[in-house]
């Protein structure tokens, strides 16, 4: 499969799709004219899908600066009667949450799809955290594709409900979905909208009190209409079971998981399995309770349908067993696997768990994330440490990106770290709360993304810490997208000019690699009293190397080697290696970035001559 | 239904691997799904990615179930050994990638006797040199394709020849085919009978 085919396959093909990049199938099926996103694994591949068929497809797709505004401006697409779609991770949705919770209440009028990727596991997030309750919290139907082939179809049908019922639709996926290749069969594409023309309607769209307590009546009447869709969509599917001894609610992948559990335990169950269950659909579910047998509800993260189970059935009396979080049976944290979701039946049934998987046998050592050699942060990290190496109370606020790896030792320069953009104020707050040393560190996506109100809020309130923007000219973490930083895509936004206008009253913009000057140049941001700016420049060594860039490599030489280990202790670059004691580089990962050069204290580390 | 479990290190290839075996299934007519985690765990991280070809809908299956591992790292097939049945088969690289720690002197890599031991006690065991084989046919990249001739061969995976080659045609550049099909070869000849 190359990606074009997803513009030129025609229907009743199948094409071997990623459940995001089928999301893209979908959308092209429903019609979608406008998409946006900001970048965040398990979403990222729906976002550069669109940016790799850009030219071929007629949609306006574009990289948002962030949520938010990814969201806003999708919306207010679809509320002028375009189909559009927003894409993003289920933390970006709290950047968007300012527009969803009001966007239930406008509606829209052209479909409008929210694709939100959830991460049990938090494989590559900072929190588990689940987005249904987004779907909940904003009274909007909620569609949980749980194969590829559901991401295609329930992507091309959220445009027809959004419509139907003019309200925004979510499709949650998670990070096992998102990431799972299978076979798909394609339907028929849709070409966008033409000529769309905005029709006022302020009581609707303007949501100043008055408007927005009749929206709200709006929107709750509504929720009766979605539930109706609910209880009678072929997104959710219940199977009988001759002398069933368990009913089994389940969602996403899950749905599999218990199919193929069941089997082997040979236990025969009614299945219940909810695609679409925000508004729940009470009568599916009612006929799940009156069924007979007990119903284990199971369900990643929280007990939200099982929550919603134990209410409709106390308002209809019913007092059949329902089993799932509260009784331990699943926990409320990480990534089911086969084996969690087996363990939990069976101590349903009252069956002994399985036996424990078998042990290596040996210890075998971890292997994290770690920075890749040559990595410029790894060189700022350095500088940073050196120049504050009087200073050791020094707090290091850190922010979302591949820099946070510096957590790691031997760098250790990250003492906190929550969301996109956290590092200014947090640097901020400790300003104010202590007398300790603050350095911030934020990537130059991450500042455009959500760093700039922070900014602003240090200036006027002159606090009093430096701010290290970490420039490696990408969004590295998730995979390279452009930023507003960047002349790629659009008007390159000139962070210095920003600064300035801003008027930073200490703004520099240094190599790290020139470690004299960034050193010194820290110790005077540090001095400065109020906020301080430097641009640590460099870009991602991935994007240098792969493009033939890197530098000389460089090799130790024995006969000046003293055995320190300085550049073992300090940097640890994966290059870098002990063969029976003595420090090597291997050739094959060194690109050359001079960092161990520098610092090696008998200049035993060379360059390989050409 | 055949379980697969393909393991190694970021950046060596396992996705691509995952991507021709599937895309071959696929080929041959087989039901097939793989499935991995992308994203941060990369940065010199384990990977895994699991395929499912044949009847199977789940996109995992249970411990102990795996049919076939394909380890790109010795101590990676280590680590993931509990999820093979019992008897099931192994395909490893046999040179191996320690982590930075290790390197560092600040964590320990098994024995390689001892980790040999531990694998063939859980399962028939074959191992190659999979980028000298690479290097071999041409082009050190085209290590994973090497891994994918040898789990074919030693997994016995229901995948003719054409179609393994039509799904190295779809995914690799279309410049490196011939390299990459020479890979594939050495590779399954690297199972043949000692």
């Amino acid at each position: 499969m190359n990606l074009n085919q997803l513009l030129t396959a025609n229907a009743g093909e199948s094409l071997f799709l990623l459940g995001n990049e089928a999301i893209v199938r979908g959308a092209l099926e429903g019609g979608v004219g406008v998409v946006t996103t900001y970048p965040g694994t398990p979403a990222s591949e729906i976002g550069d899908t669109f940016h790799a068929l850009r030219g071929g497809s007629g949609i306006y797709f574009e990289y948002s600066v962030n949520e938010m505004v990814a969201m806003q401006i999708a919306a207010s697409a679809a509320q002028a009667g375009q189909r559009a779609m927003a894409v993003m991770k289920h933390v970006g949705l709290n950047v968007a949450a300012d527009a969803w919770m009001t966007l239930s209440y406008t509606g829209v009028r052209g479909g409008f799809v929210l694709v939100c990727a959830d991460d049990p596991g938090a494989h590559s997030s900072q929190n588990e955290q689940d987005n249904r309750y987004y779907a909940q919290m904003a009274g909007v139907p909620m569609l949980q594709p749980a194969t590829p082939q559901e991401c295609l179809t329930m992507t091309r049908e959220a445009f027809a409900l959004s419509e139907a019922l003019e309200l925004p639709v979510m499709l949650r996926t998670t990070t096992r979905v998102a990431h799972v290749r299978a076979g798909v069969e394609l339907g028929e594409r849709q070409p966008p909208r033409a000529d769309i023309k905005f029709e006022k309607d302020p009581f609707r769209f303007v949501a100043v009190p008055l408007g927005a307590r009749q929206r709200h009546k709006v929107l709750l009447e509504k929720q009766h209409e979605a539930r109706a869709l609910a209880n009678d969509s072929g997104f959710n599917i219940w199977t009988s079971a001759e002398g069933a001894e368990l009913t089994v609610v389940s969602e996403g992948v899950n749905r599999a998981y218990v199919r193929e559990a069941l089997t082997r335990l040979e236990v025969p169950a009614n299945l219940l399995e909810l695609g679409f269950y925000h508004p729940l659909p009470e009568a599916l579910l009612l006929q799940a309770l009156r069924a007979g047998p007990p119903v284990i509800v199971v369900e990643e993260l929280e007990p939200f349908i099982e929550n919603g189970l134990r209410g409709i059935a106390q308002r209809n009396g019913l007092t059949v067993t329902i089993g799932g979080k509260y009784e331990e049976y699943f926990p409320r944290m990480l990534e089911f696997t086969p084996d969690v979701i087996e363990n939990g039946l069976r101590k349903a049934l009252g069956r002994e768990p399985l036996p424990a998987p078998l042990e290596p046998g040996l210890e075998v050592p971890a292997r994290p994330p770690v920075l890749c050699s040559g990595c410029p942060h790894r060189t700022t990290y350095v500088d940073v440490k050196q120049a504050m190496q009087r200073q050791r109370d020094t707090i290091y606020a850190s922010d979302i990106g591949c820099y946070a790896l510096g957590l790691a030792q031997p760098l250790g320069v990250a003492d906190t770290l929550t969301c996109m953009g956290a590092a200014v104020g947090a640097g901020e707050g400790f300003s104010v709360a202590t007398d300790q040393p603050v350095v911030s560190f934020v990537g130059d996506s991450t500042l455009f993304h959500s760093a700039l109100p922070g900014i602003i809020n240090a200036l006027h309130h002159n606090h009093n810490l430096t701010l290290l923007v970490l420039d490696n000219s990408t969004t590295g973490m998730t995979g390279h997208q452009p930023h507003p930083g960047l002349a790629a895509e659009g008007s390159r936004i000139d962070m210095e000019a920003m600064f300035e206008g801003m008027g930073v009253g200490f703004l520099r913009v240094v190599d790290p690699i020139e470690m004299k000057l960034m050193r010194e140049t820290i110790r005077e941001a540090q001095a400065y009293q109020g906020f301080a700016v430097i641009i640590s420049r460099s870009p991602c060594v991935l994007l240098t190397s792969r493009g033939g860039d890197a530098g000389p490599v460089h090799y130790v030489e024995q006969d000046l080697c003293i055995d320190c280990h300085r550049c073992i202790n300090e940097l640890g670059c994966p290059a870098i290696y002990l063969d029976d004691g003595k420090v090597e580089i291997d050739a094959g990962q060194c690109v050359g970035c001079t960092l161990c050069a520098q610092i090696c204290p008998p200049n035993a580390i060379l360059e390989v001559a050409p | 239904m055949i379980t697969v479990e393909i393991v190694g290190v970021g950046g060596q290839g396992v996705l691509s691997a995952s991507r021709i075996l599937g895309e071959a299934c696929l080929a041959q007519g087989h039901k097939v799904t793989t499935s991995e985690i992308h994203g941060m765990a990369q940065r010199g991280g384990v990977v895994r990615s699991t395929l499912r070809i044949g009847s199977a809908d789940a996109p995992l299956g249970p411990s102990g179930s795996s049919d076939l591992l394909v380890a790109f790292e010795p101590a990676e097939g280590l680590r993931a050994i509990a999820l093979l049945k019992p008897e099931g088969r192994i395909v490893c690289e046999s040179v191996p990638r320690p982590p930075p720690a290790v390197a560092q002197g600040k964590a320990a890599y098994p024995d390689m006797d001892a980790l040999r031991a531990a694998l063939e006690a859980r399962g028939a065991t074959r191992y190659l040199d999979a980028t000298a084989l690479a290097r071999e046919a041409g082009n050190p990249r085209t290590a994973s394709v090497v891994m994918v001739g040898a789990a074919w061969a030693h997994g016995a995976l229901p995948l003719d020849r054409e179609a393994l080659e039509t799904a190295i045609r779809l995914t690799v550049p279309p410049k490196t085919v011939d390299v990459n099909l020479k890979a594939l070869e050495l590779g399954r000849q690297a199972m043949a009978a000692p």
